[in-house]
């Protein structure tokens, strides 16, 4: 059973982990992750782990937002020093949680709670993005339209429109009728806060790409993948080995 | 700094109902001591801290019974303060000490207080637990990432205490309260002439409080 643990106090995250080496010595704790910064790098870059323990107020945000960028599929064991609102949330969504410092019954039922679920498959996904978009709880919107100044007007123009965002020097916006417009924004970090991670896929350090603007991909023996894009303005768009499963499991959904 | 007339300079442990009528100084007062519990009494803080004494009494012993030594201090401090209307800047910062490191022990290299006040300003007065309601919110509003590491520090400058850090907001679950700060500047308008100043700049959050 390969675990990963999302937990801000170090300290904290030490002594679940003990616990876990005497109650469940079969599970491997993979990583120990301290940010939602961290996680992100990590859902990047690793397949998801059996079981996930996570706190909700991280050093630097709230752990829910991983699930706008990832489709967590993993059961997550939700661990929190005190906090109502996410345990009312927890309690109408019927996810389990652990109250810190984690006594060592719950978390004994905790994980019997998983073995049962991995005999029944899986938690239900669904019951995670009610979680996630639980407007009480994040009610993230993703704009529809993006303003570029264009000949002193400005233009808005519909991402679900938009094919591919790169940057060179500027960051240009290409239409899938080939238009090419500078965007206001700086950098592409900008660009991806505001949009959906669904339809969007960061594919370099300087490319973000529609879903709907994939005509084909291919990989190498590298593992690197070439993605062809419906614009006439980019032939194609590389795609790191590292990146690579990542971008399979968001083009195939 | 002359403290105004209004309030006598009080030996520090009169209880507020000995002073008379209800004033908007009581309410005011009262306000600060009510953020002083809630916000010591957070149940954060004190869960957060229960575990992590769990895990040093497995790890690091000693350094378990010293946390726990300084978590005992610090309620102590809040709860025998709770009545006082003043106490030294030097009595503050010894409980501040305390609070410092129990974050400290938490947040590891996540956080950094640095406490540099002159010998010379521990005889002037200061209204209990204000700093430490300073420098919780600081942590409460702003990352404390090991990567980008918070930085509160307190220092002087003409008789006056300045409590500043770096500006790194975080998004959080908790209600976005302001409330605990305009109290304290309404209560410190009742001992001061010099107000209670809160600076902002995208880079630095500063407090400037007058000392009493």
């Amino acid at each position: 059973m390969k675990v990963l643990i999302v937990e801000d106090e170090a300290l904290i995250a030490e002594q679940l982990q003990r616990m876990l080496k005497d109650i469940a010595p079969q599970a491997e704790v993979l990583d120990v992750l301290h940010s939602v910064k961290n996680a992100r790098r990590w859902f990047m870059q690793n397949a998801e782990p059996d079981l996930l323990f996570m706190d909700i107020q991280l050093s630097d945000g709230i752990s829910f937002d991983l699930f706008n960028y990832f489709d967590i599929k993993c059961p997550i064991i939700f661990a929190t020093a005190y906090d109502e609102y996410a345990i009312k949330a927890f309690k109408v969504n019927g996810i389990d949680y652990l109250l810190k410092p984690i006594d060592e019954e719950d978390l004994i039922r905790a994980l019997g709670k998983f073995k049962a679920l991995q005999k029944n498959q899986s938690i239900s996904t669904e019951v995670l993005q009610t979680l996630a978009n639980h407007p009480s709880q994040i009610g993230r919107m993703y704009k529809e339209k993006l303003i570029v100044q264009h000949r002193n007007a400005s233009i808005p123009i519909n991402l679900a429109d938009v094919s591919l965002f790169y940057l060179d020097q500027v960051i240009f916006v290409v239409t899938n009728d080939g238009q090419k417009y500078i965007a206001e924004q700086n950098t592409l970090d900008e660009i991806e806060d505001i949009l959906n991670p669904n339809e969007f896929f960061r594919a370099g350090r300087r490319q973000i790409i529609n879903q709907n603007a994939v005509e084909s991909y291919k990989g190498d023996t590298s593992g690197k993948l070439y993605v062809k894009l419906r614009s006439s303005h980019v032939s194609e768009v590389e795609i790191s080995r590292e990146k690579a499963p990542v971008f399979k499991r968001w083009i195939d959904r | 700094m002359k403290p105004t007339p209004k309030i006598k300079s009080t030996p520090p442990a009169i209880p507020a109902q000995e002073a008379g009528e209800k004033t908007a100084y009581d309410s005011d007062h009262s306000e600060v001591k009510y953020q002083n519990l809630v916000s010591q009494l957070n149940p954060h803080f004190l869960f957060n801290s229960l575990a992590t004494l769990e895990s040093l009494i497995y790890s690091d012993q000693r350094l378990a019974v010293k946390f726990l030594s300084q978590l005992t201090r610090v309620y102590r401090y809040v709860l025998t303060t709770r009545h006082t209307k003043l106490v030294t800047l030097g009595e503050e910062l010894c409980f501040i000490k305390d609070y410092a490191d129990l974050l400290q022990t938490r947040f590891g290299k996540g956080l950094e207080v640095c406490l540099n006040v002159p010998e010379a300003y521990h005889s002037y007065q200061i209204v209990p637990t204000t700093l430490q309601i300073l420098i919780e919110n600081a942590t409460r509003h702003n990352l404390t990432d090991p990567d980008s590491p918070l930085l509160v520090t307190i220092t002087t400058e003409n008789q006056r205490l300045i409590i500043e850090n770096n500006l790194q907001i975080k998004r959080t679950l908790e209600v976005q309260n302001r409330q605990g700060l305009s109290s304290l500047r309404n209560l410190y308008a009742y001992f001061s002439e010099t107000a209670l100043e809160i600076q902002q700049t995208p880079e630095f959050f500063r407090i400037v409080l007058p000392l009493l």
